[in-house]
C-alpha cells in the first residue's frame, strides 16, 4: 500500500515536472503538440531493459529497452507534429506480460485515461478525451494524470508468446514478418487522442454517468435511419450498430479528403429485376478469377437444382443443370467444397458468373479464399439472408429462365470505404465485434486506412491525406 | 434538481442491481418491491443487497442450489410473478451498464469528469493464420482480448481484411 502510495506520489510529480518544464519551452509558430512517453517500467524491464541491440532501421538505440522507448517516442513525434496543441500530451507508458500463447498474443493496449465535459466547449453536454478537451482548454485540466495509457506486450515473440513473430523496432516500416511497433502505437494513440466511441455495445447506453454522447458520437450518422447517433435511443444505437455499412462519419474535413485517399470502383452485385429485388447488395471478393470490372458481367441468374453435391456445385453439373446456367449467373449455397471448386464447375457449365451464397449468418459476406489459374469468370460471395430473399423469387423460375437479372461488377463512382453520398463507412459488422465494432472505418475502404480494426501490412506511417484520414478525423473532432 | 434521499436511492440502486444479477446467475435470490407502480426498470429495490447477502450467506430458501426464485412485482397487479425474458433482458443489459458505469467527478476548474477503466481501453490482438502470417485485431478490454487469444488457439477466430474462408 505505501510504497503504492510512493509510486504514485513520484508519477505525478514526474508529470508535473515534465508539463511545467515544457510551459516554458520557446514558442514555435508550426502545427505542433508536444507528446511526451513518461516511462513507468521498473528498472530493468521494458524500456529500461539492459538487452545489448543492434541499431535497426533507422532506430540507434543500442539496447533493447531504449529502442523500444525510441520507438514510442517515434510514433508519438509523428502525431505531435500534426496536431496543434499548447498543453502537453503525456502518455503513460509500460511494457507487461499480457495474455498470449504461441499462435496468438496481446500486443497492447492504449487508450484515454479520462474524458471532460464543459459549457466551453464546441459541444456542450459531450464527452472529449482528456487530451483535446486539454487543448481546448489551453490547459492541463487535471496535471496529476497522463492523457493516455498504454501497455504492451513484453514476451512477445518469445517461446509460447506468437512464437518467433516480434515486435519490429525499426523506423523505417521494413517490418517483413514481424509486427511494425511503430504503425501499432500510431492506430492506438490515435484511439487515445479520440477515435473512439464510448456506446456500449451491449447496451446502446452512452458513456456516463451522467449519460451524455462523446464528440465522437454526434458524427456518427446511421444513413438508413438518417438519425445521428448523439439523438438516438439506446435501441436504436444497438440496432444501428451492426447495420453493416450504413453507418458512416460526416465530419466535414474526413468527407472533404475522401476523393484523395480512397480508390473509386466499389465491389457490388447489381440486380435490376425483379422489381422486388432491385437494388445493390454487398459482396465478398473471391482470390481467385479475374477482378470485378465497370460495367460487369451481367445476366440472368439461375440456381442450381438437385441433391447433396449437385445441388451444392460439387461435382460436375448435371444435364439439367448445364442447361440452366449456361450463359447465365449460377447461384450456389456455400459448402461441403471449396468455393473455387464450385465456380470451375460452373465454368465448365457455361456459366459466366457465379453468386455463392453463404450458409451462416451475419454481414458482411466474408471473402473466398481458394487457388485456380483456369478460373476466368467473377464470384462474389452475399450473406445468407441477401440469398434467402433471392431463393425465394427463384423457387417460380422454369428450367432455363428466372426473371431475375443481376450484375457482377463495380460502381465506378462510389469511393471504396464510403457510401454514395462519399461519406467514410465506419465498422459495424453483424454480430458486432467488441473492441472493434464501430470505433474503426469499415473494413472495404481502400487504400488501406490506419484506422481499420486490423492493421494491414501495406500501411505507411503517414497519417494524413493523401494517404490516410485519420488526421482528417481528428481535425473533425476539433483538434 | 433532486432530494437527498433520491439521490441515495439512486446511489444505492445500480450497484444493487448489478449485485443482484449476479447472484441470479450463481444460484437465484429474491427480489423484493421497493416501490409502488415501478417500471419494469426500476423492480429491482435497494433493498436487494441486504436480501441478496441473505442469499449469498444461505440464509434464503432461494438461494439453494437448484431453486432459482427470482421474483418480480408486476406493476399492473402488485403481486409477485416471474419475469417474462424482455424484462429479464432489460435487467441485465441495466446490470451490464451499471457495473460498467464510472464515476463521475467535478474539477476545481468547473469540467466534470470521468476515469476511464481498463474495459474503455482498446487491445490489439495479433493471430497466426494457417499460412504463418500474422492478422491484427481488437478486442474491447484486457478481459475481452485474453478471451480472444484463447479462441484463437482453438481456432475459433477468423479475422481480418485479408483473411478469406477456404470452404
Amino acid at each position: 500500500m505505501n510504497a503504492n502510495r510512493i509510486v504514485r506520489r513520484h508519477r505525478a510529480l514526474a508529470i508535473l515536472f515534465i508539463v511545467t518544464a515544457l510551459a516554458f519551452r520557446p514558442a514555435v509558430a508550426h502545427a505542433a503538440a508536444t507528446i511526451v512517453i513518461l516511462n513507468t517500467d521498473a528498472a530493468n524491464v521494458g524500456f529500461n531493459d539492459p538487452t545489448p541491440a543492434a541499431p535497426v532501421g533507422g532506430n540507434p538505440g543500442t539496447t533493447l529497452g531504449q529502442q523500444r522507448l525510441n520507438v514510442f517516442q517515434a510514433a508519438a513525434n509523428i502525431w505531435g507534429a500534426q496536431l496543434n496543441s499548447v498543453p502537453t500530451i503525456v502518455i503513460d507508458a509500460a511494457w507487461a506480460a499480457l495474455a498470449c500463447n504461441a499462435n496468438a498474443a496481446t500486443l497492447g493496449s492504449a487508450g484515454a485515461t479520462q474524458v471532460f465535459s464543459s459549457a466551453i466547449f464546441p459541444f456542450a453536454n459531450t464527452w472529449y478525451n482528456v487530451a483535446l478537451a486539454n487543448k481546448l482548454f489551453g490547459a492541463q485540466i487535471d496535471p496529476t494524470t497522463p492523457q493516455i495509457r498504454a501497455r504492451f506486450n513484453v514476451n512477445l515473440g518469445q517461446p509460447g508468446c506468437l512464437t518467433g513473430t516480434f515486435f519490429y523496432l525499426g523506423l523505417d516500416n521494413n517490418h517483413g514478418p514481424n509486427v511494425d511497433l511503430a504503425t501499432v502505437l500510431l492506430h492506438e494513440f490515435a484511439h487515445g487522442l479520440g477515435f473512439q466511441s464510448f456506446v456500449s455495445l451491449n447496451t446502446g447506453s452512452l458513456l456516463g454517468p451522467p449519460f451524455q454522447p462523446g464528440i465522437f458520437n454526434r458524427f456518427q450518422l446511421d444513413n438508413q435511419t438518417n438519425k445521428f447517433w448523439d439523438v438516438m435511443t439506446n435501441a436504436e444505437r444497438l440496432a444501428s450498430s451492426v447495420n453493416t455499412r450504413r453507418v458512416v462519419w460526416t465530419g466535414a474535413n474526413v468527407t472533404g479528403s475522401v476523393n484523395s485517399v480512397l480508390f473509386p470502383n466499389t465491389p457490388r452485385l447489381q440486380t435490376t429485376a425483379p422489381a422486388s429485388l432491385a437494388g445493390n447488395y454487398l459482396v465478398g471478393l473471391a482470390q481467385f478469377g479475374p477482378a470485378l470490372t465497370s460495367p460487369g458481367v451481367s445476366g440472368e441468374v439461375m440456381p442450381l437444382s438437385g441433391t447433396g453435391n449437385q445441388l451444392l456445385g460439387c461435382d460436375p453439373f448435371s444435364a439439367a443443370n448445364v442447361a440452366a446456367v449456361s450463359g447465365k449467373i449460377a447461384l450456389i449455397d456455400r459448402g461441403v467444397c471449396g468455393f473455387a471448386v464450385k465456380t470451375k464447375n460452373a465454368q465448365d457449365a457455361g456459366a459466366i458468373g457465379v453468386i455463392m451464397v453463404n450458409n451462416a449468418a451475419g454481414s458482411p459476406p466474408p471473402g473466398m479464399g481458394g487457388v485456380d489459374p483456369t478460373i476466368g469468370i467473377p464470384t462474389v460471395m452475399i450473406t445468407q439472408a441477401d440469398g434467402s430473399q433471392f431463393k425465394s423469387f427463384l423457387k417460380f423460375r422454369s428450367r432455363t429462365h428466372s426473371g431475375m437479372f443481376s450484375t457482377l461488377g463495380v460502381d465506378p463512382n462510389i469511393r471504396q470505404g464510403a457510401d454514395a453520398a462519399g461519406r467514410v463507412m465506419l465498422y459495424t459488422p453483424n454480430p458486432n465485434v467488441p473492441g472493434s465494432s464501430v470505433s474503426h472505418w469499415d473494413q472495404s475502404a481502400f487504400a488501406n486506412l490506419l484506422m481499420e480494426p486490423n492493421i494491414n501490412g501495406d500501411l505507411t506511417h503517414n497519417v494524413s491525406t493523401p494517404f490516410d484520414l485519420t488526421l482528417q478525423f481528428l481535425i473533425d473532432l476539433g483538434w | 434538481m433532486h432530494s437527498k434521499r433520491q439521490m441515495r436511492t439512486r446511489r444505492f440502486r445500480l450497484p444493487a442491481i448489478a449485485m443482484a444479477l449476479v447472484l441470479l446467475a450463481i444460484g437465484g435470490i429474491t427480489v423484493t418491491r421497493h416501490r409502488e407502480n415501478a417500471r419494469p426498470s426500476e423492480r429491482v429495490s435497494a433493498d436487494t443487497k441486504a436480501t441478496a447477502a441473505r442469499a449469498a450467506a444461505g440464509t434464503s430458501a432461494g438461494a439453494r442450489k437448484g431453486q432459482a426464485s427470482t421474483y418480480f412485482i408486476d406493476p399492473a397487479t402488485g403481486l409477485p410473478r416471474d419475469p417474462t425474458p424482455e424484462e429479464l433482458l432489460e435487467l441485465q443489459q441495466q446490470s451490464l451498464q451499471a457495473v460498467e458505469a464510472p464515476q463521475p467527478f467535478t474539477t476545481d476548474t468547473g469540467f466534470t469528469g470521468l476515469r476511464l477503466s481498463d474495459d474503455q481501453m482498446t487491445y490489439t490482438v495479433a493471430t497466426r493464420n494457417a499460412d504463418g502470417t500474422v492478422t491484427l485485431a481488437h478486442a474491447a478490454g484486457k478481459k475481452a482480448a485474453t478471451r480472444q487469444v484463447q479462441q484463437a488457439a482453438q481456432g475459433g477466430i477468423v479475422a481480418g481484411k485479408e483473411q478469406r474462408l477456404e470452404r
